[in-house]
């Protein structure tokens, strides 16, 4: 079973916490840094992730980087941009083969520490600059993603909706940024990030190993010495502003399906009420949007529930029909108002506590899982393992989730509505 | 008949992995997992989109099948008189689902607790279909919509026009899901003899992984299972000459910058040794134009590839294709950079360096392959399909794989004529 050791602070704003779990042949290193975001840093910090693990000074191309990787038995270095709230975290993992495995004996913990911190602290730099061609060419990597949004219309439905509901709030700059401000990226401005946020950014690093690993807080407290840390405050929380009237807006596309987004948003509904809420409406087997709108209706193949934590919201998405969109949003509607009415069984609830349950052991049977579950516990500020939210689940009452219900505000909805169908409409 | 279980065990990490041979007519494969919490479950037949047409043992008559009817069965099997199987599974806390393939259909589901009566669930719900004309027609708007997603993503129809262009007779086309048009023969019955035929545990795989024991699972197999028939359903496979049907497609979508995917057939191989020729295909790619091979890097300092490019070796019963995939404005160039590069690599030999760091890379990935209840159960599930009688050969056909493999690798199966070149361009 995993054992998780008290977090503790290896430098000003720098968390440390190990995850011991036998069961487990590799190691999971993630290093987050919780970074605030504004439209001209937006870009840059999309950039950031991909160039870091790309190269480093000392492997300074892709090639050298994966090759080194590859030597180490396909060891990983990846890194990504998650928006949480208002803010972004910079994430960066790293997994490895446990060192037992090593045919030849190396150390591939110490291998690897080397690797991440050589890349986070000393990357493929000079002057004051990222070096090119890897700085020119994650720069058209970027670039292309921004070109290329609308490829995934389920994805890109989303996110404009997210932009509708968080206008005006940093949360509402597209997760790459703009295309004419990731044009404007200069190696030596990406640099002068990337030392910023070394200095400021909020930084947890958190570990998951078969067996104990002390070499990795040691050296990350080490590198980290060399660097003047005055670490910014950073707030989970950050929740959608309320609007006098509900934003629609419809973007036409020569597709074939229509895709519709619905942002709801709340005050203050506490998690474990809500993933109830989230279970019965939209995540169950049996939850009212799926039975309804799919089952029941045909509507749609999927009608898919997302919550917020940190912006207290929730989207319902589906892609329909162009022709049914007035009763899909009715249903959608229809079935917020079963809740509200506390119009679902006993059944339902114990279903979602079980469900969650079911969730968290597959969560603790993945490295990775399990320290993003830690992670985001510690980023949250909400520490109750899974096993007291499972028992916070079973306490909370039909009336409660009724309640919640009614607190859900119709905030936004984006359609992106299909030319091409209501095109071959015409012809019939 | 008698139950047998033969015991196999991974000379690297101490694995094992109990291959039982039920009285049922069924193959079951566990992989006990000491420290798990979750257990994980498939139940899957050798029934998939590409089966199209077979020989009924009953009386030899030949049935065509519309596109899209595994998937479309295994959608219907969920559904029972008093509701969705799906809901009975939530009711134990475990959580089901279920996947249509070329060659297979797969139901399954993990949980923590009631491990025993969500098995017998499995069994029995996958055993007995419940179709009537009104639950059947309900699902056409269902799958309707799914079908206008996939054809919505260039994604796939990148990748399935490849296939379309690479295979003849083979029917990779329209695709797992069918036609909104070709779902409309689809009845009743004919769901019904599909499953009659196929859904024969002779034809069936149940692999179990994770917080498991072979015992209980035994128990209940022994419980749930009534010997089935003997198999005599025939599959009738389509003959498919060398050639692609054509060497190149395009069409043009919403997308914000040129797709491709470049397809290479050759000449499909079954058993052990599909495996021990898609690892070599894969570290052949590796060398060709992974990211740590010098044509890689010079493309992308180029600018004619990006950061969206990835390769894979797709094998299954009566294909082998090649695959390489991504984003570039020259998708032409990039192909013929990769033939140019194969026929250096045939002169002069591959990189002994780098072959030896990705054959760590490929130990590397069959140690850590197997560590999770849900990855074990899909490669015990992918070897029976395969008909590979255990689980753990990777690391031994690895480590038999030389420099010169990779060459005839190169000559054999990277012919430039075998290629078809698929792109979907910006509207």
């Amino acid at each position: 079973m995993p054992e998780a050791y008290p977090e503790k602070r290896i430098g000003s704003g720098i968390r440390y916490t190990e995850i011991r779990d036998e069961k487990f042949r590799s190691c999971l290193l993630s290093v987050q840094f919780c970074v605030h975001r504004d439209a001209a840093s937006a870009a840059i910090h999309a950039l950031l992730p991909d160039l870091l693990t790309a190269s480093s000074a000392e492997y300074p191309s892709v090639a050298e980087m994966t090759l080194r990787l590859e030597l180490l038995y396909a060891a990983d270095f990846l890194g990504k941009l998650t928006l949480c709230g208002d803010d972004a975290v910079l994430d960066f993992t790293a997994s490895w083969l446990d060192d037992r495995y090593a045919l030849e004996g190396e150390a591939l913990t110490d291998e690897m520490l080397s690797l991440v911190i050589g890349a986070l602290l000393h990357p493929n730099a000079e002057n004051g600059a990222f070096c090119d061609p890897e700085f020119r060419i994650c720069k058209q990597n970027l670039l292309d993603d921004i070109d290329c949004e609308q490829n995934d219309k389920r994805g890109y439905t989303l996110r404009q909706a997210a932009g509708l509901a968080y206008q005006g709030t940093p949360a509402a700059i597209p997760p790459h940024g703009t295309r004419a401000a990731a044009k404007k990226i200069t190696p030596e401005a990406a640099f002068r990030l990337w030392q910023e946020i070394l200095r400021t950014a909020a930084i947890e690093i958190a570990v998951v190993t078969p067996a104990p690993k002390p070499q990795i807080a040691l050296r990350f407290a080490e590198a980290f010495r060399a660097v003047p840390r005055s670490p910014l405050h950073f707030c989970f929380d950050a929740p959608c502003i309320a609007k006098k009237t509900v934003s629609v807006q419809e973007e036409r596309l020569p597709v074939g399906q229509t895709k519709l987004a619905a942002v709801y948003r709340y005050d203050s509904i506490p998690r474990e009420v809500m993933l109830m809420l989230c279970s019965i409406l939209g995540w169950n087997s049996d939850a009212l949007l799926f039975v309804n709108l799919r089952e029941k209706q045909s509507l749609c193949y999927y009608c898919c529930l997302q919550h917020s934590r940190s912006k207290h919201t929730i989207f319902i998405d589906c892609g329909i029909d162009a022709a049914d969109l007035n009763a899909v949003r009715q249903e959608i509607d229809a079935q917020l108002k079963a809740v509200q009415n506390g119009d679902f069984t006993d059944e339902m609830m114990e279903k979602s506590v079980l469900r969650y349950a079911c969730r968290a052991a597959a969560d603790s049977d993945s490295a990775y899982d399990t320290a993003a579950e830690m992670l985001g516990r510690l980023r949250s500020g909400d520490l109750r393992t899974p096993q007291q939210m499972t028992e916070a689940l079973r306490q909370v009452t039909r009336a409660q989730i009724a309640e919640a219900a009614k607190m859900l505000q119709p905030d936004s909805v984006f359609i992106l509505r299909a030319e091409r169908e209501e095109a071959e409409d015409d012809a019939d | 008949m008698q139950t047998e279980i033969i015991r196999l065990t991974d000379p690297c990490t101490g694995d094992d992995c109990c291959r039982i041979l039920h009285k049922s007519g069924l193959e079951i494969r566990v992989m006990e997992m000491s420290g798990f919490s979750t257990a994980y479950a498939q139940f899957g037949t050798k029934f998939g989109s590409l089966h199209r047409r077979f020989r009924s043992g009953d009386d030899g008559t030949v049935t065509a099948l519309p596109a899209g009817i595994a998937h479309y069965l295994e959608h219907k099997l969920f559904e029972k008189e008093d509701g969705d199987t799906a809901v009975l599974f939530d009711a134990f806390g475990a959580s089901s689902n279920a996947y249509t393939d070329f060659d297979r259909t797969v139901y399954h589901f993990h949980t923590q607790q009631h491990f025993d009566e969500a098995l017998a669930l499995l069994l029995r719900f996958v055993q007995a279909p419940y179709f009537t004309p009104e639950t059947v027609e309900r699902e056409r708007g269902i799958i309707t919509q799914e079908i206008l997603e996939f054809l919505d993503d260039p994604t796939d129809q990148c990748f399935h026009r490849m296939l379309g262009g690479l295979y003849r007779n083979l029917l990779f086309a329209p695709g797992v899901l069918g036609t909104a048009e070709s779902i409309q023969a689809i009845t009743p019955a004919l769901l019904h003899e599909c499953h009659r035929q196929f859904y024969n545990l002779h034809n069936m795989v149940l692999c179990c992984a994770g917080n498991v024991n072979v015992q209980q699972i035994l128990d209940t197999a022994d419980r749930v299972l009534a010997p089935a028939p003997p198999m005599t359903a025939q599959i009738i496979a389509p003959q498919e000459p060398d050639a692609p049907a054509e060497a190149f497609c395009t069409c043009q979508m919403p997308v914000g910058k040129t797709m491709f995917s470049l397809g290479i057939k050759s000449r499909p191989v079954s058993g052990t040794e599909r495996l021990r020729e898609s690892l070599l295909a894969s570290l052949t790619l590796d060398i060709l134009i992974g990211s740590a091979a010098p044509l890689y890097q010079r493309l992308l300092h180029e600018g004619l590839l990006g950061g969206t490019f990835d390769t894979d070796c797709f094998a299954g019963d009566g294909w082998f294709t090649v695959i390489a995939e991504g984003e570039s404005d020259e998708p032409q160039a990039v192909m013929e950079a990769m033939f140019a590069e194969r026929e250096r690599l045939l002169t002069e030999k591959p990189d002994e360096t780098l072959f030896a760091a990705l054959k760590k890379a490929a130990y590397g990935d069959s140690i850590l392959g197997m560590n999770h209840p849900e990855d074990a159960c899909s490669a015990m599930t992918d070897a029976f399909i395969w008909e590979c009688d255990s689980p753990f050969i990777r690391t031994e056909l690895l480590a038999g794989l030389t420099v010169s493999d990779v060459q005839q690798c190169l000559l054999t199966r990277f012919r430039p004529e075998n290629a078809c070149l698929s792109v979907i361009a910006p509207e």
